[in-house]
This record gives C-alpha cells, sequence and structure tokens, in this order.
C-alpha cells in the first residue's frame, strides 16, 4: 500500500439532514490538493472529519495503509494531519515562542523562554519565513505573520499533512503570494496539503489537483492541467433553476430607494436603484461584504461615503433606529445573536422596537398590542402554544418567522432580508419566501442577502453581486445564470492586480 | 392539548390545578414573599419584641432608603450593566441638599438641588460609560470615589445639621400611622412597576438586558435608554440619600457609605439577573425588605454585632443558589 492519506465514503449527517454524502478523497505526500465548493457545499464538514474534529457517520480513512481513527484533534496531530484554521487560534498577550509552545510540540523538553526553546523556534520561523524575534508579543503581528505562525505551529507538530482553510480570505495581495510560495515550499519539502479556498486564481495556480463539492456530494475529482476555470465553476454550480420565476410580479414604477455609492469600514461601491416592488438579490461568497452592506443600510455601521435616498428624500442614518424611522428596516442574519430576545416572550418579541405603534404618549394600549400579536401569529402562521412562552423554545423555523413578523408590522417602505431562511426547515423556507414575494406585490422594495445562491437568484428581479468587500456587479435577472454570478462573485486577485 | 382531551376529567383538573401551582412557584417574587412570611413566622415566636408596631416600623423605615436606591438600580441591572457609585450618590445629595439649605436656600429647592447632584453623577456615568465605551462596573466603581470624595472635600469631613421642622417630618414623620419614607417608596415603587410594564421604553430595556444587539437592530434607541437608566438611577439614590440626611437630623460626610453592596444584594435577592433581561420593582422592594428582616432577626436575637455581615452574606449567597438552581 501506498504512502498517503485515503479516505473513502466520508459522511456526515446530523439528525436527519446529510451534510456530506459519502465523498472520497485521496492526498499523497508532496501534493496540493485544492477542494473547492459553494457556501454550504460541505467543504468544512469535510476537512473537520479529516481533522478529528467531527467524527464521521460513514467512511473509513486510512494511512499509509493503516486504518485510522481520530477521536480528537490531538489524535490527528499526532497522525500528522493539522489544520490551519480560518480563525487563527493565536494568544495575543503571550510571545511567540509561547505561542508555538502551547501546541506542545513532541520531542523537545525546554524551559520557558531557555536557549533551546528559542532556537527551535526560530529555526521554525526560518522555515516559514516569519523574520520576527521569538520574544516578541503576538499582538504586535499582522494578519499575514498571524497565518504564518500557524504554519510554523504545525511544523511543530511535525505534521505530514496540513489543512489551510481559506488562508488568504484575510490578507491583502502582496502577501497572498508569499503565502502561496510557503505552500509551495511546504510541498517541495513533502508535505500533503488540503486547500481549501473561493479563490479559483490560486487554486488555478498552484493546486496539483482539485476536489468539487455540491450539495455535500463529490461532483469532480480533476488533475489541474487536465481542467479549466470554466469547467470548475460549472461543476460546482451547475442545477437547475429558480423555483419561483413565476411567482414574481413586475415592479412599480416609482423610485423608492437610491443608494449612491456607499461605503463603510468594511465593505464600498454600494450602488443601486431600487423601485418600489422590486426584489434585489445581494449575492456573494463569505467575506465579501454583502452583509456588511446590509448593516450599512440599516445604520448599524458608521458610513464614510455615500448617500442613500428614499422616494427622493436623503437620509442619513447613525443607528438601526434612525433606520426604523426612515422606514427601513432588517431582518438580521443572525437569528440567535441579532434577532432575538431569547428570554422575553413571542408576544415582546414581535413588539420590540415598535412599541409606539401600539401606544398612545408612550402608554402601551395593551389591548391593541394583544390583538396585534393575535393577528400575527395567524398571519404568519407561527406555530406555538401561547404567546407568552420565551421565543427561545419555539424552533427554528417558527423564531425566524416571528422576527419576519416583527420588522413587516412597522410597514416597511424598504425591507431587507438576510440570511432569511439559514437553519430553518423546507417548510418554513418556503412560506418565508412566499412573504417575501407578497410583500414585495404589495409595493415594499426588499434587499434579500443570502449566502444560498439558488435563494438569491428565485426570489430576485436583479442581483448585486459582491466580491472582497465591493459591490462589483448589478445585473438582471435574465443574466443571472449561477455560472455567471459566481464568476463575478469568485475573487480574481492576481488578474485585478495585474491590471493595476 | 388534543392529548389532555383523551385524559379522564378529574385527572385533568388536578393536572391543571397543579400546574397553575407550578406556575405560582415560578414566579421569583411569590417565592421571596412566602419566603418572608416563613421567616416572619417563625420570627415572631422566638422574640416577643418583634410584632410591635414600634419594631416594625423602625425595620420598613431603615429599608426604605435603601429600597428607593435600589428600585433606580434596578433599571440599570435589567440593562445588563451595573451603578456601584448608587451609596456615594446617596451622601453626597444628602449633603448637597443640607449645605444649600444651611447656606438659606427654601427647603424645597434644597432637596431640588440634592436630587439634581445625584442624577447629575447618573449622567456622567451615563456619558462614560455609553459614550465613550468603558465598561459600567469600572466607571461607576470611580464615581463612587469621586461622589464621595467630593463629599468629604465640601466639609472636611464634618457634619451639618439644623434643618426646618418641615424637612425632619419627611424623614421621621407618619402619615396614618406609616412613615414618610416608606409611602414615598411605595410612590416611587408603583411607578416604576407602571413603567417597566406600560411602557415601550419600559419593555425595550429588558431587551437590551436580553440580547443588545438584537435590540439594536429592531430599533431600539439603545443608546438613549443607557443614558436615561443612569440618570434615573442616580436620581433615585438622590432622592433616597436627600430622605436620609432628613431621618438622621444631619448630613454626615460617610452617611450611606458602603450601601451600594446592599442596594445591589437587594436586587439580585429580588429576583433581577446582573446579566440584565430580568427583575421587577416588586420583587426589589422585596428583597430590600427580607434584607431589612434578616438584620433585624439578628439583632433581636442577640447575635453578637462582628457576625451579623457574615449571617447576611450568607443570606445573599442562599438567596442567589435559589434562583440558580432553579433556572
Amino acid at each position: 500500500m501506498s504512502e498517503g492519506l485515503v479516505c473513502t465514503g466520508l459522511a456526515k449527517t446530523y439528525g436527519r439532514v446529510a451534510v456530506v454524502h459519502g465523498v472520497d478523497l485521496s492526498l499523497c505526500p508532496g501534493e496540493i490538493r485544492a477542494v473547492v465548493g459553494e457556501n454550504g457545499a460541505g467543504k468544512s464538514t469535510l476537512m473537520k472529519m479529516i481533522c478529528g474534529i467531527v467524527e464521521p457517520t460513514r467512511g473509513t480513512m486510512v494511512l499509509d495503509g493503516k486504518p485510522l481513527v481520530l477521536p480528537s484533534p490531538r489524535d490527528a496531530s499526532r497522525a500528522g494531519i493539522v489544520i490551519v484554521h480560518q480563525e487563527l487560534q493565536i494568544v495575543p498577550a503571550l510571545n511567540l515562542a509561547d505561542n508555538v509552545m502551547l501546541v506542545r510540540p513532541p520531542g523537545i523538553m525546554a524551559v520557558r523562554g531557555s536557549r533551546a526553546e528559542t532556537g527551535f523556534v526560530r529555526s521554525l520561523f526560518n522555515k516559514v519565513g516569519l523574520h520576527r524575534d521569538p520574544s516578541e508579543r503576538a499582538s504586535s503581528l499582522s494578519a499575514a505573520e498571524a497565518q504564518l505562525l500557524e504554519v510554523a505551529k504545525a511544523l511543530a507538530l511535525r505534521a505530514r499533512f496540513i489543512v489551510f482553510d481559506e488562508p488568504t480570505s484575510a490578507l491583502p495581495p502582496a502577501e497572498v503570494d508569499r503565502l502561496l510560495g510557503l505552500v509551495e515550499a511546504l510541498r517541495r519539502e513533502g508535505l500533503g496539503i488540503l486547500y481549501i479556498s473561493h479563490h479559483l486564481s490560486e487554486i488555478m495556480r498552484i493546486a496539483d489537483s482539485i476536489t468539487i463539492l455540491r450539495d455535500g456530494r463529490l461532483v469532480g475529482d480533476l488533475r489541474k492541467d487536465d481542467t479549466s476555470l470554466d469547467e470548475i465553476i460549472t461543476r460546482m454550480v451547475d442545477r437547475p433553476v429558480s423555483l419561483y420565476a413565476n411567482a414574481l410580479k413586475p415592479r412599480k414604477p416609482e423610485l423608492a430607494v437610491h443608494a449612491k455609492g456607499l461605503a463603510t469600514r468594511s465593505v464600498s461601491g454600494v450602488e443601486f436603484e431600487l423601485h418600489a416592488g422590486e426584489i434585489l438579490g445581494f449575492a456573494g461568497l463569505i467575506g465579501s461584504g454583502m452583509h456588511d452592506a446590509a448593516m450599512a443600510l440599516v445604520g448599524a455601521h458608521l458610513w464614510i461615503a455615500g448617500t442613500l435616498e428614499i422616494d427622493g428624500r436623503d437620509v442619513r442614518l447613525s443607528s438601526p433606529h434612525d433606520a426604523a424611522r426612515a422606514g427601513i428596516v432588517l431582518v438580521p442574519e443572525e437569528r440567535k445573536e441579532q434577532a432575538i430576545i431569547p428570554d422575553m416572550s413571542v408576544h415582546d418579541n414581535l413588539h420590540v422596537g415598535r412599541y409606539g405603534l401600539n401606544s398612545r404618549n408612550g402608554i402601551l394600549n395593551i389591548r391593541a398590542l394583544a390583538e396585534t400579536t393575535q393577528r400575527l401569529v395567524l398571519d404568519f402562521n407561527i406555530r406555538l402554544s401561547s404567546a407568552s412562552q420565551a421565543i427561545s423554545t419555539l424552533s427554528g423555523g417558527n423564531q425566524q418567522k416571528a422576527v419576519v413578523a416583527r420588522c413587516v408590522q412597522s410597514n416597511p417602505r424598504l425591507l431587507i432580508v438576510s440570511e432569511p431562511t439559514r437553519g430553518v426547515d423546507i417548510g418554513a423556507k418556503d412560506e418565508i419566501h412566499q412573504r417575501i414575494i407578497d410583500l414585495a406585490a404589495d409595493g415594499t422594495a426588499i434587499i434579500v442577502v443570502s449566502s444560498e445562491l439558488d435563494e438569491v437568484l428565485a426570489l430576485s428581479h436583479r442581483v448585486a453581486v459582491f466580491s472582497e468587500r465591493r459591490m462589483v456587479a448589478l445585473i438582471d435577472k435574465v443574466e443571472a445564470t449561477p455560472t455567471r454570478v459566481m464568476e463575478l462573485a469568485t475573487p480574481r486577485r492576481k488578474r485585478d492586480h495585474v491590471a493595476e | 392539548m388534543s392529548l389532555n382531551e383523551q385524559a379522564p376529567a378529574n385527572k385533568r383538573d388536578r393536572e391543571t390545578t397543579w400546574r397553575r401551582l407550578s406556575i405560582l412557584w415560578e414566579v421569583p417574587e411569590l417565592r421571596l414573599l412566602i419566603a418572608i412570611l416563613i421567616g416572619l413566622t417563625i420570627l415572631a415566636f422566638l422574640s416577643d419584641a418583634f410584632l410591635t408596631g414600634r419594631n416594625l416600623r423602625s425595620v420598613l423605615l431603615g429599608f426604605s432608603f435603601v429600597g428607593i436606591a435600589a428600585i433606580g438600580q434596578l433599571l440599570v441591572i435589567i440593562t445588563g450593566r451595573i451603578d456601584l457609585s448608587c451609596g456615594s450618590v446617596m451622601g453626597l445629595a444628602g449633603m448637597v441638599c443640607a449645605l444649600t439649605m444651611a447656606a438659606g436656600m427654601g427647603m424645597w429647592l434644597a432637596m431640588t438641588a440634592g436630587i439634581l447632584a445625584g442624577a447629575a453623577v447618573g449622567l456622567f456615568n451615563g456619558i462614560f460609560s455609553v459614550r465613550f465605551g468603558i465598561t459600567s462596573f469600572i466607571v461607576t466603581l470611580g464615581t463612587l470615589q469621586i461622589a464621595r470624595g467630593i463629599t468629604v472635600g465640601l466639609t472636611e469631613g464634618g457634619t451639618v445639621t439644623g434643618f426646618p421642622d418641615l424637612f425632619l417630618f419627611l424623614g421621621s414623620g407618619r402619615l396614618v400611622g406609616v412613615p414618610v419614607p416608606v409611602i414615598i417608596l411605595i410612590v416611587v415603587g408603583l411607578i416604576v412597576a407602571a413603567f417597566l410594564r406600560y411602557t415601550g421604553a419600559g419593555r425595550e430595556l429588558y431587551a437590551i438586558g436580553g440580547n443588545e444587539s438584537a435590540a439594536r437592530l429592531a430599533g431600539v434607541p439603545v443608546k438613549r435608554l443607557q443614558y436615561a437608566v443612569f440618570v434615573a438611577s442616580g436620581t433615585l439614590a438622590g432622592l433616597a440619600g436627600v430622605l436620609l440626611t432628613a431621618r438622621l437630623g444631619a448630613a454626615v460626610s460617610n452617611a450611606a457609605a458602603g450601601y451600594e453592596l446592599t442596594i445591589i444584594a437587594a436586587v439580585v435577592i429580588g429576583g433581577a439577573s446582573l446579566a440584565g433581561g430580568f427583575g421587577t420593582a416588586f420583587g426589589v422592594v422585596l428583597g430590600a425588605l427580607l434584607i431589612a428582616f434578616v438584620n433585624n432577626a439578628l439583632v433581636l436575637l442577640t447575635v453578637p454585632t462582628y457576625w451579623q455581615q457574615t449571617f447576611i452574606g450568607a443570606v445573599i449567597v442562599a438567596a442567589a443558589l435559589l434562583d440558580r438552581l432553579r433556572r
């Protein structure tokens, strides 16, 4: 049996939901294998299974001909498989040597701060090209240097296989080259690399082989030299389109929203005209800035450039409270962290931020509140035993319906829904989609922000595509095929770099 | 519901009665009330001096100052923040009131000045914790020292006395047998309870404490309300301080020193969570009452003064533990 890691039929199900269905993957020493797929294609789960973070439901792994079982990340690193996480695992208050030694490298016993330890750490730093003294604080590192420190930690564990999870997403272009150089150097040293990235240009540059996932299934295992960028994108997104195409009503003539070059610290170039009754989709990969654009539009992030007009009036928003008064409301991206007040009743959750609609001179009209609650619960088909139960006791789908009901209650001019159906069961998903379409038909201008491309394409009249923290295109429904949107959304730093 | 329909009628009745009772037990205020009543019964048997009008009045009077300040504190704690400066604010407000009165200002004006001094400290707390984003624990730990320092500095550690009778009446007089500060506490409690229950702003304080970023994105004017609660806490502590001065007949520079701990304990025993999102005015009043009665019991049962603090501390921990076990 040859050297290397061979995974056969790896599968993971949570409850009844299958996230990864029987994927095969092999990795040889001295090989760079890229793993690509849309958001939610199952890349992260597959990686976690290989690194011992998640236990596979089915499937086997074999290392150098011997069966491999990984109950914990520690076992994986003992077997020589180490992951460099997207969110770096660095303790800023400690110095660089301490950060390396925290992983407890095998084969070195040295007193903290001793010459032996410093020498060991320095030799690792030389290998990865981190030109820093081991006694410096980790908080002084740039994002790129922190990444190098992570690689040094992996080498300290004598890794034979390193998994990189979106390593370049936080790096400026010049640093990307340096990291790709390092990855190639590691390959020359005989390490096997699994490289997960949305950046297809990087993959075309360094990968030897490419694993393509879609909806948790393996849809391609290609040699880089035998394929092309177009083929990869087609395989990533190929599937039937829109379910709701005919349900969308034509937009109304009057202009409702006009964003002119809106920018915050985390996204720029947000520019569009939105008519009453029109649904605009925001599409992009994770980290593209589309969610930041949604936050900017409700004044939750500070604007540094641009203006926003509602019905021709210029509005300045410095908080979501201002936005609500201007008629803009947001169904936030993260339900648990940003949308529900978990310990409050469903009733209160339906009214929070809008008590004014059912009160006079600040005093609540208890009866009107109760009637509104009853109406919303019926309208939105929120399944509950009593409106006074804590909202955290509802299912995810019903919580989400309550959040949408809250936002719609104040009759907004512009409704922004971020990830409207994330973590929601299929029935609730349809209801929410239908509700969004109905609201548009009634004349509300709507923005749907979703990392599920299908959802954006199904619901929108037009699609704004975000990439690398900028709005890069605004295309019509007819043009917006999955392949076209993915092409626009995929960062092509290399090309831009040359163009500059 | 469909399950219940198949159950025999009498069993169903028993179940609903039982459920109703268990719902009552779920209400923290009622549990506290029951605990207090049990405690009082035992105390009445153990000590003849307990169930006398004189004793009860003095307990109620003593607890009313803590109670008023604790209601202000509750508003801050519901939003998930804390105001450690309340004890010092009581001292400062009492002193400002006394000094302005001694300087010849009218009684009502002087009282207003005292209360405004409290509100000013609250505004300061609000500016530094909301505008500049410093943890309220740290900001109010600072103002605890600053306000006390000003109180001591204004009088160089001295005492101010010599007040009009009407002012003294507000501190130790009675209306239909009830001490005036107790009446003021009841009025303040009712107003705040109604505010929390029957106004949108009141409900939204719980939303801020329950999930601040969700409240903000839902359009709640979070910053404005946070300023308001710090000012309210300062104002009510100021009122309590002015009344305490009236009660003592003197403004002392170390008046109400250390009260912040009793005040916060009353709020927590009353069912509020320091993490925010919970708590009622009624619960806080009961919490303050429980502490007052424990104090009183220790005196009546002639527990040595040196040990009383230990008992109070034990009661606080026990109350918190009970609450924790239930959740």
